[in-house]
């Protein structure tokens, strides 16, 4: 898997060097293969499937337009992502919807519980998947990127703009969280 | 007989195992976790954790995609707000047409290969 996603990561670095050059079938070919995640991924951020769209056409104009200045120290993939992320954050603070709850990311009150991986594994895949999709979106954003689409802690840092430790944190207190979100429903249910 | 770094010093690998289960781990980084997992209980039970959250990742993920909430992109439509909304040919020649347009008013030359990595 690791193998595949390296050659992945190597050919999306040669279609933006060719996008750069100018070339109309690169992008179209980017454009092709990248479309499906990252409109899942916009779709995470925004939940809004009008927007999710029309933000990712925004993301190819910009790649289009950004080619020439990707470095190659992230990779292309974190790249792409990296735009896509950018672009949901203004065009949603542009229609004024709120894009993350900083506040609520990296705190964790003390005394937090470690979760409780019992629950977790006894929790069906679809009452987790509820838990999953009630989280804050930076925690939802963290553990979609990292299990449905398989990036790296580096790809992820990349991604959102943060070291990462500060990634392996927020892992750790999205799991943290979906504990806690589960032991509530339990006791709603009693 | 592999060597296990994590428990030689007396570490758990908790932070390596999603990693470890999206593949990103190398060989043997990952042999060390399996290894370091076969005898610890808690890294063990932590992994299974990991193992319910991404198959649940991916459920939450499909369940989104399977629901296209058409409803909203032709509302977004019909009040203008979604004019790029349009197959996936067009965008591409679009952005195409649109930048190209762009890089030669600008009198940008066009970029070549061996420009790219000197950014």
């Amino acid at each position: 898997m690791r193998e595949a996603s390296l050659q992945a990561a190597e050919h999306s670095g040669e279609l933006i060097e060719r996008i750069a050059a100018g070339d109309h079938d690169a992008l179209q070919e980017l454009y092709e293969s990248h479309r499906a995640p990252l409109l899942g991924y916009l779709r995470v951020l925004t939940s809004d499937f009008g927007l999710a769209e029309e933000i990712l056409q925004d993301v190819l104009f910009a790649a289009w337009n950004g080619a020439d200045r990707f470095s190659g120290e992230s990779s292309a993939r974190a790249w792409l992502y990296g735009i896509a992320r950018r672009r949901a954050r203004d065009a949603m603070r542009k229609r004024r919807i709120q894009f993350v709850d900083l506040a609520s990311i990296e705190h964790v009150p003390a005394g937090d519980p470690e979760p409780d991986d019992v629950a977790l594994v006894n929790a069906g895949i679809e009452e987790l998947a509820d838990a999953i999709d009630r989280l804050s979106t930076v925690h939802r954003e963290a553990l979609i990127l990292t299990f449905v689409h398989g990036l790296s802690y580096q790809e992820l840092a990349d991604v959102v703009g943060v070291p990462v430790g500060t990634v392996k944190s927020r892992l750790s207190n999205a799991k943290r969280a979906l504990g806690k979100l589960l032991k509530k429903s339990d006791e709603a249910d009693r | 007989m592999t060597e296990n770094h994590f428990a030689d010093a007396g570490l758990h690998v908790s932070d390596l195992l999603p990693a470890y289960l999206n593949g990103a781990l190398s060989h043997a980084e990952a042999v060390e976790v399996e290894a370091h997992v076969a005898d610890c209980d808690a890294c063990r039970r932590e992994l299974a954790g990991w193992r319910a959250i991404a198959s649940a990742a991916q459920f939450s993920m499909d369940r989104i995609e399977r629901s296209p909430d058409i409803g909203t992109a032709q509302k977004r439509r019909s009040r203008g707000h979604g004019k790029r909304f349009v197959g996936k040919d067009v965008i591409v020649k679009s952005t195409i047409a649109v930048q190209d347009e762009s890089r030669s008013s600008e009198g940008k030359p066009p970029q070549t290969k061996g420009s790219l990595l000197k950014h």
